[in-house]
């Protein structure tokens, strides 16, 4: 899809699909927050968003990427409801950004998976920075083990399903 | 070469990224284990809100009995005082993870309501639970 940027059909294809993939990371993302959490720890999510972001940022490029992660976030706390949420998404989501498209970048778009578990570490540790900011607590520090270990199980998985997608995703791309 | 190179680069990052990530797996089970073995009985719960210390409520059973929260925001936190331990049994989060926590008597984890900011840290007289053992990880 990098590939068809001479085209003059590529601003609108591009600005169709980026729309797909925000309405489909907001419908995950909504879905998700509905569901009962498994493991009553705060900031313990799949996170499966976030599997929308490694696809675009792989297929169509960091600055893209952010624009669907950023509409994504602000949608989906006019969803919530909770403004709150919005400081905790937000600080979590582009710190996990930057360091994936950092790593995109460094790996070539190679190792989807280690880059996601990263974003996903960089995220839960955003995450603690708000909580200790709002709650001006240090009792929530003592998660700081549980969330590492549900961000590196969450990324593996969030990784390998967007590894999976891309690799389907170039192939009709490529064959037109 | 200049392409070698590169490679050899990003091969090196890849190492020490995924030793990285091996070291936290490691390091948060470690974490998580020791939390779950020093853990002990508390005598005393504290309530904070936004940080703020609000409440201190004794788990002896003197203080056994059900009160509520309020926030400047019209947000509350319903918790109960029982047996040595303490829980919070209804809330306006929307997600209600404090309440899934249920109920707490130890002081290795604390209860948590992010959407109030309102946070339950059980401690002991002797002051284990207290605050180093969460700046230690």
């Amino acid at each position: 899809m990098t590939t068809q940027k001479k085209s003059p059909h590529m601003s609108t294809s591009r600005l169709v699909s980026l729309a797909l993939f925000t309405a489909l990371a907001l419908i995950i993302h909504t879905v998700e927050a509905s569901l009962v959490n498994l493991i009553p720890i705060p900031g313990v999510k799949p996170g499966l968003a976030n599997v929308i972001t490694l696809i675009v940022l792989m297929l169509y490029g960091a600055g893209d990427a952010f624009l669907v992660l950023m509409l994504r976030i602000v949608l989906s706390a006019v969803f919530a409801g909770q403004i709150i949420f919005l400081a905790y998404s937000l600080a979590g989501g582009v710190l996990c950004f930057g360091v994936m498209a950092l790593l995109c970048r460094a790996f070539r778009k190679k190792h989807i998976v280690l880059t996601s578990m990263f974003g996903a570490v960089f995220h839960n540790l955003g995450q603690i920075l708000v909580a200790l900011l709002l709650t001006g607590s240090t009792a929530v520090l003592i998660y700081v083990p549980f969330l590492m270990l549900s961000a590196l199980v969450t990324g593996a998985f969030t990784g390998m399903a967007a590894q999976f997608t891309v690799r389907k995703l170039t192939k009709i791309s490529s064959n037109p | 070469m200049k392409l070698k190179d590169k490679r050899k680069d990003e091969q090196t990052l890849f190492v020490i990224l995924t030793a990285t990530l091996i070291i936290i797996a490691i390091a948060s089970v470690a974490g998580i284990a020791h939390l779950y073995l020093g853990r002990e009985a508390g005598t005393y719960a504290e309530i904070y809100r936004n940080g703020d210390l609000i409440r201190t409520v004794s788990l002896d059973g003197s203080e056994d009995g059900v009160f509520t929260i309020y926030g400047e925001d019209g947000s509350f936190n319903t918790i109960e005082v029982s047996g040595g331990t303490i829980a919070v049994t209804d809330a306006s989060c929307p997600d209600l993870l404090c309440v899934h926590m249920g109920a707490t008597g130890s002081a290795a984890l604390p209860i948590v309501c992010l959407p109030n900011g309102l946070v339950i840290q059980v401690k002991t007289d002797d002051g284990t639970g207290d605050e180093p053992d969460a700046v230690s990880y």
